[in-house]
């Protein structure tokens, strides 16, 4: 099947097998890396992106359901090192990553997060990660990098 | 480089746990959860403390879901991350850390970090989870405490009596 995806701006088309998961179409046909296939059976969310701004597990979603729609990934986050997104920097500066596995995941779900409810409480933080599985950081500077996040966008 | 270690290095520490059960359920909850691990000179106070985060959590889950499951004949039945209960952000507070720094008699005055919060968590968590269902005359459930096992202790508890 031809698809045709809106990658982080640039179009990409390819002719892929009808089962190809959008999770291999960012990887293979787009070449960017940073969503992760970690567990197949859509419980980790390392493979998570934005599809039309809703975050999706990407290894859930058949890249023909994403034919002629946008996908945002980590790599589309920022333009240089120097202009990170405030999630981004917020990761950074709470020591949010120990691998780094899941951290392309959980930044997109939390770009996700913060567009839903901008000022979000602990609880909420937490249960909207649940989908978002990590084994280093127990989640504690994972839930500070969020609501730090959250506060630097802010008004006032 | 040839080194010879003068003296075993030990870390040490204490870890408290609250948890809450629903006696109905058998659904434990931790609530708090509050530790001193002692790693000696600190070299690092980021890594270190995220190096606890970490372990604390997995502790946790050791005690409240994680297990590998086997069939009467080897087979394993937890083979991907729908079977085997990864513990998520939703089912953890954040955590209490507090300080305790005695040095090791090594060049840095370091010991080990990592696996504290793993050995400290898991014991705390899964006591918390009997004593607070002792009043019941609960004295032992096996790990994990899931919400079945709790659930069946207290069942089995209720009707001894």
């Amino acid at each position: 099947v031809k698809v045709t995806v809106t990658v982080n701006g640039s179009q990409v088309a390819a002719e892929v097998a009808d089962r190809t998961l959008l999770v291999h179409f960012i990887r293979e046909q787009a070449g960017l890396t940073a969503a992760n296939v970690g567990c197949d059976t859509s419980s980790c969310g390392a493979c998570t992106v934005l599809l039309d701004g809703q975050s999706v597990k990407s290894c859930t979603v058949l890249a023909a359901q994403a034919d002629g729609r946008t996908v945002q990934t980590v790599e589309g986050l920022a333009s240089s090192p120097d202009d990170m997104h405030p999630v981004q920097r917020s990761f950074r500066a709470e020591h949010a990553l120990q691998c780094g596995f899941c951290t392309p995941g959980m930044v997109m779900a939390t770009v996700s997060l913060l567009a839903e409810n901008a000022d979000p409480t602990e609880a909420e933080v937490r249960t909207a990660l649940e989908g978002n599985l990590c084994r280093c950081t127990g989640y504690h500077n994972i839930v500070r990098a969020v609501l730090a996040a959250a506060s630097e966008r802010r008004p006032g | 480089v040839n080194y010879t270690e003068g003296q075993p290095t030990f870390p040490f520490g204490t870890h408290l746990a609250l948890v809450e059960v629903d006696t109905e359920t058998g659904k434990a909850r931790l609530l708090r959860h509050v530790t001193v691990d002692d790693a000696g000179t600190v070299v690092s106070p980021v890594l270190a403390e995220g190096q606890r985060h970490g372990g604390i959590a997995q502790g946790v889950a050791q005690a409240l879901l994680e297990e590998m499951v086997y069939d009467d004949n080897g087979n394993p039945l937890t083979s991907t991350l729908v079977d085997y209960a990864a513990i998520t952000a939703a089912e953890l507070p954040s955590f209490e850390l507090l300080a305790s720094e005695t040095p090791a008699a090594n060049p840095l005055g370091a010991k080990g970090i990592g696996e504290a919060g793993t050995i400290g968590a898991a014991p705390a968590t899964q006591n918390a989870v009997i004593d607070a269902v002792s009043y019941l005359g609960v004295t032992h459930i096996d790990m994990p405490a899931t919400p079945e096992r709790v659930w069946a202790a207290i069942s089995g508890a209720r009707e001894s009596q």
